[in-house]
């Protein structure tokens, strides 16, 4: 659903039955539930050691039910003992995450493992160039750190964004219309948000670890570069 | 051992066993506790 400040966010309390199909038949057809909190359901202990998973699509479990997520089989394989969250949202990025830390609407538990896994379209996405984000927050580079400057885009030009996209959906425009590549600047902020983002884990008590699902080079280059300013990949 | 594929089949997502693969290498990396 729309979020004023991240841009988008999960509907809390929906129960959306996800199906995707193609000529050959159904591809999946799954469950999504999303709990009060606005974040999939993950069953566990809440008085359990705190486990919190930041991510994209890949984490929240698109495709597979509840109970088959990353976040739902650590927690299964964990006899259910620790307080397992996921806090992944299809089609984000670590500026949302680290949006709803600075304001306090994701606080981390003291004590947590914080995962954050990693896609290097994360890049494009902190710099606003996909076609599905116009609201999410900005952040731009001050000296050695990222600021908050307001959302991607200005409202005035989120409407011819979003014609354009809908050409992008019915293959009229090419995707690199919204600017697929991402600079050498983009790369350093996408670095700058995530280091920020460890920062605050770790004031919170918390022990932060970046995983990148794949392993291209441009993930390879992300990763080293996280390695360099400190965190744990 | 084939232990299945890591995409969904005509998707771009990870499969299943491709979540519990990964969740079964994180649990041993924190600790069967996860504390």
């Amino acid at each position: 659903m729309p979020d004023a400040d991240l841009g988008f966010a999960l509907r809390p309390g929906a129960r959306v039955r996800a199906v995707r199909s193609d000529d050959a038949g159904v591809i999946y057809d799954v469950v999504y539930t999303i709990g009060a909190d606005g974040m999939r359901v993950t069953p566990g202990d809440p008085a359990g050691p705190p486990i919190v998973f930041m991510g994209c699509s890949y984490t929240f479990g698109e495709g597979v039910g509840d109970d088959a997520t990353l976040p739902a089989r650590v927690s299964a394989r964990l006899a259910g003992r620790a307080h397992v969250v996921n806090r992944a949202v299809g089609g984000s990025g670590p500026h949302q995450r680290l949006r709803a830390l600075e304001t306090g609407r994701a606080p981390i538990p003291p004590g947590a493992r914080v995962f954050y896994w990693a896609l290097d379209d994360h890049v494009r996405r902190v710099a606003g160039k996909t076609p599905w984000d116009d609201a999410g927050p900005r952040y731009e580079v001050d000296g050695s750190a990222v600021r908050w400057v307001g959302p991607l885009h200005a409202p005035l030009v989120r409407p011819l964004r979003r014609f354009a996209a809908q050409l992008v959906r019915k293959g009229i425009l090419p995707t690199r219309v919204f600017g697929y590549e991402v600079d050498e600047d983009e790369r350093a902020r996408f670095v700058r948000i995530v280091v920020r983002v460890a920062e605050q884990v770790r004031a919170a008590g918390g022990h932060f670890t970046v995983v990148f699902w794949d392993d291209t080079p441009q993930d390879a280059d992300l990763a080293g570069r996280l390695a360099a300013r400190g965190l744990e990949v | 051992m084939d232990r299945g594929p890591l995409i969904i089949p005509r998707d771009t997502h990870p499969t299943p066993e491709l979540h519990d693969r990964l969740a079964a290498a994180l649990v041993v990396r924190i600790g069967a506790t996860g504390g």
